[in-house]
């Protein structure tokens, strides 16, 4: 009685604590403990055969990893998303979405009890390998009676974040496709699809569309993909982050791959909390979401295919694609109207991603094609600018006497006012769907010495373009940019009347 | 106290956002009860009739977007207060197979604050359930009973029971039953169940109410629902008595039918009030038959056309 008159207290305030959520959280986590036991099993492998491996703690050996402890380790990244699925199970299961919408905790607090609850199962396994493996490579280490090397310590560091950070993204992307669908199925296949899209768009589209509109086609130089220095490094989040050249690059990319992973992960409250059990059973609570995800995996199949071999088989890739999903989502019956709906959806984004192609067609990459190593850190230049067509007939070969930065300067303004206009004039779609005989072309690169002049703010300035410091005596890029064939005519003609240049099959240089 | 005033919920196909009461699946329409506390209430009803649907309102499974449910004054959605004084056994026991009795146990303990482990003992030894044995392999009825005693265990103020008998044998089913009203009547608990079994309802519960088709037909005490309907057969040699005659005696008529010389009708209103109805209709012998719940329940229904297509097709 005593217990029951304290229950009835009236409308007693209630604060969301840390403690419930540790409770909750360590309730749940006796519910998945096998997730924790698989996961660490998989991860205590891996560690132990990088432990055991002999190049792995030797100093002054090479160090090599071992491929069967990187396969296991794999696994146990892949675990993170069963892990994810079955943690937050009660967004597309209507039985334990009843048992667990009514117990007494808030929704924000069941929702944080899962995020620990993950840490529990996912991410502490993880740490309790790191640590056995490393104090286990010590051992053998000190028996072996090498010294610690910081190359191996780093080493050691770079697999830890990268499969911390592997983990974490595995785990964001499926709780927010758990918070955002309402059935397991497609929690499941739009955690990949999400996957997929994090991975390919942002890199395919800036190479791929931004990279061939500005001429910098598949420029690590410009945008730093893979080497961790560019001005715009797309593969922050994402698995991409794994094929840095260097281990510091790696840590520093998985570090900020987790901060994105863990936001995402955060972020999903907001869906989270506003379903009830009426979204559980169908496959998308969050349309918008679900309109994303469309729209983002055509956009990624369309960068993939749009500059490489021609935007036609990204279409129909991408349509069909867009259309089998739509009837796997679609739970109801299917008639006449669902597939004009899709197809009009469908029209709508492939407008939409033309509308932006043809816009950075247009714009020479937004405006990105007149981003080159700035002149004035250079006394003198040396170029070779080919104007002709694209597969290489006709073609005008042109070299540049030994230019002053001021004529360099010079040189490139009055290419990218041609350039400008070729743009402006060019027919977008025959550079889409792979037509750019059909177009003229300017490309430019610097060959030969250059020398370098003065380094006064080396770190802003170079590291933009070059990255390392190693690099910036040595300017090398290549920008080839489709035009109108008349104004690449006339760029070679007002190029011809600039003493700038000669033409090497009928000029003798100055 | 738990208050529902005028609640509705509707199912829609468009996912997360507001609901526009219009366009989708109207599950409940403008219901309104109120269950007061220490007793025990059943809710009767046609399949799909939303029986499920209120329960989970009534434990925030559901939001209400209409109207409004309250535990104690306190709205129940999203609201651990509220909460914490409902405990929710619904239909399946799925979810429960990868537990132990024990592990099930300590799971909810760290929920619910009030969770005895005095009560749970006491009714696992009472039902010789095994403690450390995983629950997949409980049959049926044994994952029931886990579940009352987990529920009971948890020491909440109200019990929803949602077709929870279900799967158990007359005389687990008799014995659970015992059990449950002992430990509420300790407890001056309030129990909600929700059954299609009409003579459990009839024998458990001193409250209910009858839901078709999302819409509350009658929600009373039990013996004030019975007393609310009879079945009267009147017979007459010069033929028999007439619907219109019925009416004209101010009887409201749910069925009827005649056979030769008798009818016999199914009407609404008290036994005083019927009998002297009848008295001003011109028959050679009348006679009143009170009716059980379970014939109020087919004759309601009846008379909302629920069954009678699959009557006549048949």
């Amino acid at each position: 009685m005593e217990q029951i008159s304290s229950i009835t207290a009236e409308k007693s305030t209630y604060k969301v604590t840390f403690r419930k959520i540790a409770r909750a959280a360590a309730a749940e986590a006796r519910v998945h403990k096998k997730l924790a036991i698989i996961t660490l099993v998989f991860f205590g492998v891996a560690m132990l055969l990088f432990a055991l491996n002999g190049h792995f703690y030797n100093q002054g050996s090479t160090i090599e990893i071992s491929g069967w402890g990187t396969a296991f380790a794999i696994f146990g990244v892949l675990t993170s998303f069963f892990s994810a699925l079955n943690v937050f199970r009660d967004t597309n299961n209507q039985q334990l979405c009843d048992v667990a919408m009514a117990l007494p905790i808030k929704a924000t607090e069941r929702f944080f009890s899962k995020l620990l609850c993950l840490f529990y199962i996912q991410t502490a396994p993880l740490i309790v390998s790191v640590l056995g493996g490393n104090m286990l490579c010590v051992m053998i280490g000190v028996i072996n009676g090498a010294r610690p090397d910081p190359d191996s310590f780093e080493l050691i560091f770079a697999i830890f974040f990268a499969l911390f950070a592997g983990s974490m993204f595995i785990m964001s992307i499926t709780v927010l496709s758990a918070c955002c669908c309402g059935a397991i199925a497609e929690s499941a296949y739009f955690s990949m699809i999400l996957g997929f899209i994090i991975n390919c768009l942002p890199q395919f589209f800036v190479n791929n569309v931004i990279g061939t509109s500005s001429g910098f086609y598949n420029s690590s130089w410009l945008f730093g993909l893979f080497d961790g220095w560019g001005s715009i490094d797309v593969t922050y989040w994402g698995f991409l982050y794994m094929f840095q050249d260097s281990n510091g690059a790696v840590i520093a990319h998985a570090a900020v791959g987790s901060v994105i992973s863990l936001a995402v992960m955060m972020l999903s409250i907001f869906i989270y909390k506003k379903r009830d059990a009426r979204t559980v059973g169908t496959p998308i609570a969050s349309k918008v979401f679900f309109e994303l995800i469309m729209a983002g995996s055509c956009a990624s199949i369309f960068s993939i295919a749009i500059m490489s071999s021609g935007f036609g088989w990204g279409l129909l890739v991408a349509g069909v694609a867009y259309v089998i999903i739509n009837i796997i989502v679609s739970r109801a019956k299917i008639n006449g109207f669902s597939f004009l709906k899709w197809i009009g959806k469908f029209v709508l984004t492939t407008a939409v991603f033309l509308g932006i192609t043809v816009i950075s067609i247009k714009t020479g990459g937004f405006g990105y094609y007149k981003t080159r190593p700035d002149m004035k850190y250079y006394d003198q230049a040396l170029f070779t600018i080919t104007i002709g067509n694209y597969y290489g007939d006709n073609n005008t070969r042109l070299y540049t006497n030994e230019l002053t930065t001021e004529q360099a300067e010079e040189l490139l303004k009055i290419c990218d006012r041609h350039i400008q206009k070729g743009v402006a004039h060019v027919n977008p779609f025959d550079i889409m769907f792979d037509s750019s005989w059909n177009t003229g072309m300017v490309l430019i690169s610097p060959h030969g010495s250059l020398e370098y002049r003065s380094k006064p703010s080396p770190s802003f300035q170079f590291d933009r373009n070059w990255g390392a410091d190693g690099y910036v005596y040595q300017l090398a890029y290549s920008q080839r940019i489709n035009i109108d064939y008349s104004d690449s005519q006339a760029l070679l003609r007002e190029l011809k009347q600039l003493d700038y240049v000669y033409n090497p099959a009928t000029d003798d240089p100055r | 106290m738990i208050e529902i005033t005028n609640a509705s919920m509707v199912f829609t196909k468009k996912g997360l956002g507001k609901v526009d009461p219009n366009d989708g699946f109207k599950a409940l329409d403008n219901i309104s009860i109120t269950i007061p506390e220490g007793c025990i209430y059943g809710f009767l009803g046609s399949n799909g009739a939303g029986k499920s649907t209120l329960l989970r309102m009534m434990c925030g499974v559901y939001k209400t977007e209409q109207g409004s449910v309250k535990i104690d004054g306190e709205d129940v959605f999203d609201n651990p207060n509220a909460k914490s004084k409902i405990f929710f056994v619904n239909d399946e026991t799925v979810q429960y197979t990868q537990f132990t009795l024990d592990g099930l146990a300590k799971y909810f303990a760290s929920y619910y604050d009030n969770f005895s482990f005095e009560i749970y003992n006491r009714l696992v030894t009472q039902l010789q359930l095994p403690r450390n044995k995983r629950m997949s392999d409980f049959s049926k009825g044994m994952k029931r009973q886990a579940v009352v005693i987990i529920g009971l265990s948890c020491n909440t103020k109200y019990l929803l029971l949602d077709e929870a008998f279900d799967g158990l044998d007359p005389a687990m089913r008799r014995f659970v039953k015992q059990m449950i009203i002992n430990e509420l009547i300790d407890r001056q608990a309030t129990m909600v169940v929700s059954s299609h079994n009409i003579a459990e309802i009839n024998e458990l519960c001193d409250r209910a109410m009858l839901i078709h088709q999302g819409q509350m037909i009658f929600a009373d005490e039990i013996d004030n629902i019975k007393s609310c309907f009879g079945k009267i057969q009147l017979a007459r040699k010069s033929g028999a008595v007439t619907l219109k005659e019925m009416q004209n005696a101010k009887l409201a008529v749910m069925q009827y039918t005649i056979m030769g010389s008798v009818t016999q009708a199914v009407v609404r209103g008290a036994e005083e009030y019927i009998t002297e109805r009848i008295a001003t209709i011109d028959c050679d012998i009348s006679e009143f038959i009170p009716l059980t719940l379970e014939e109020i329940f087919i004759y309601e229904l009846e008379a909302r056309g629920y069954g009678a297509n699959i009557i006549n097709n048949g």
